[in-house]
């Protein structure tokens, strides 16, 4: 990992847990934020604005997990499924078997991990 | 309608003991420059779920204390159905958490955010996270009550300001009567430790040394837990007390005398008060028609019975606003 993405993920950890009012030991990159760390959609509104706020950028709706999934991928059964295969790739250590195999699009939140926020801040730059 | 009884099982309250320069603000700038602040309070043990506290300004947090305070006192057991139970509390609802709009709004040499909505718009979501506005709305802290509690029942927020807290008791006590719940939390909370608050008070006069009385600004909540007399006996509940009745109104200026008058007429007794702010106001303040109700219902109790009274009232006479009276029967049931 390259020394300004490590540094990002330590801010976008520092976040997390204080959004969540958990230890920051407790957030891992690849905790879903759903499923493993307890977040609400009003948590998401909280978290979302002091991202913005601490990187500096305006991040529209939805876009915060495009770092796992693009917009046209989510709107298909096969893009949907194609993403979670290429996420495996990328996040081995996801808890995969507690999430379904053929998603739902109310699912693809609960894919938002640190890595995915992080994977979303560098495309941006 | 049932008119069944309502008795007071359990009591929490939170209070500041004394006064000093407040610590959340500067209050040189004002007359007054006391404040009955609570300090070193952590409510953090009062939150099941800690998440929520991110959400929770100090009155929610008091009001969440006190009411936790109010069920354990009480001894209400877990398995107590809590869709029976509700949470009705008074509050002003006078903090417009104004300090971090300023900022958000800071900077604006031209005061274009007065008359340019979008440019407002702009720089307040850029300046305020989203759920600022959900720590301040009044409703919170009977909000948080039932969530951190797990209160199912009805739910309410009373906000006529000094006497909301007696007037939620009231409500609460026919909400019971009606058998909307079998089990109320109610009360009241509230601070006027912040500069809005000290603006207002400053200006309706209450700092002037020609004020009637000292006036402090405080904070705290206290909480009652309100049941259904049948059931509190028979869970073998602590019964600490009975509400008999409760009356609210709005009046004009009234003697003291004038109102003796209509309770002899209607072969009422007149209640006794206990350390009204000002006798005239309390003549105010009984002229609402419906304190007659409060004596009719302690008519004929032997007991001591100890009568609540509020008036608020701006500094002139005839400005007496709103008045709340509860009558407490102390005797055992």
């Amino acid at each position: 990992m390259t020394s300004a993405r490590g540094e990002t993920e330590a801010r976008v950890i520092a976040i997390v847990a204080e959004t969540l009012s958990i230890d920051a030991t407790q957030v891992k990159p690849h905790s879903s934020l759903i499923d493993d760390l307890g977040a609400e959609s009003i948590d998401f509104l909280d978290m979302v604005f002091r991202i913005e706020s601490a990187f500096g950028i305006k991040i529209r709706e939805n876009e915060i997990w495009a770092g796992a999934i693009s917009a046209e991928e989510a709107e298909t059964e096969e893009g949907r499924r194609q993403a979670v295969d290429r996420l495996k790739a990328r996040l081995p250590e996801f808890r995969w078997d507690a999430f379904p195999a053929n998603p739902r699009r109310e699912d693809l939140p609960r894919l938002i991990t640190v890595q995915t926020i992080v994977d979303y801040l560098e495309h941006r730059q | 309608m049932s008119r069944g009884r309502v008795v007071v099982t359990g009591i929490g309250v939170v209070t500041p003991n004394g006064f000093a320069a407040p610590s959340q603000f500067d209050a040189s700038g004002f007359r007054c420059r006391d404040a009955a602040e609570i300090r070193d309070f952590d409510a953090a043990p009062f939150f099941r779920q800690r998440k929520a506290m991110k959400l929770a300004h100090r009155i929610t947090r008091f009001a969440v204390a006190a009411a936790s305070m109010a069920l354990v006192d009480a001894e209400l057991p877990d398995d107590f159905p809590r869709d029976e139970l509700g949470v009705i509390l008074g509050t002003s609802g006078s903090d417009p958490q104004a300090a971090d709009l300023a900022r958000a709004l800071a900077n604006d040499e031209h005061n274009r955010a007065v008359a340019d909505v979008p440019y407002f718009a702009q720089r307040v979501l850029d300046g305020l996270n989203p759920l600022w506005l959900l720590v301040g709305l009044p409703n919170m802290p009977s909000s948080h009550v039932a969530i951190q509690l797990e209160a199912r029942g009805p739910n309410n927020t009373v906000m006529t300001d000094w006497i909301a807290g007696l007037q939620a008791i009231g409500e609460a006590a026919d909400w019971i009567r009606c058998g909307h719940a079998a089990a109320v939390l109610a009360g009241g909370a509230d601070s006027a430790l912040h500069p809005y608050a000290y603006a207002a008070f400053e200006r309706a006069g209450l700092f002037d040394h020609r004020a009637d009385g000292r006036f402090v600004p405080g904070e705290g909540a206290a909480v009652l837990l309100l049941e259904n007399r049948e059931y509190a006996i028979a869970r073998g509940a602590p019964i600490r007390a009975e509400v008999l009745a409760s009356a609210s109104g709005a009046s004009v200026a009234a003697t003291r005398e004038a109102v003796n008058r209509r309770l002899d007429e209607r072969n009422a007794p007149r209640p006794r008060q206990c350390a009204p702010a000002n006798a005239a106001r309390l003549g105010h303040a009984l002229a609402a028609s419906g304190a007659i109700d409060v004596a009719l219902a302690i008519r004929g109790i032997t007991a001591p019975a100890v009568v609540l009274c509020d008036s608020t009232g701006a500094s002139g006479p005839a400005a007496t606003l709103a008045f709340g009276t509860a009558a407490l029967d102390r005797s055992s049931t």
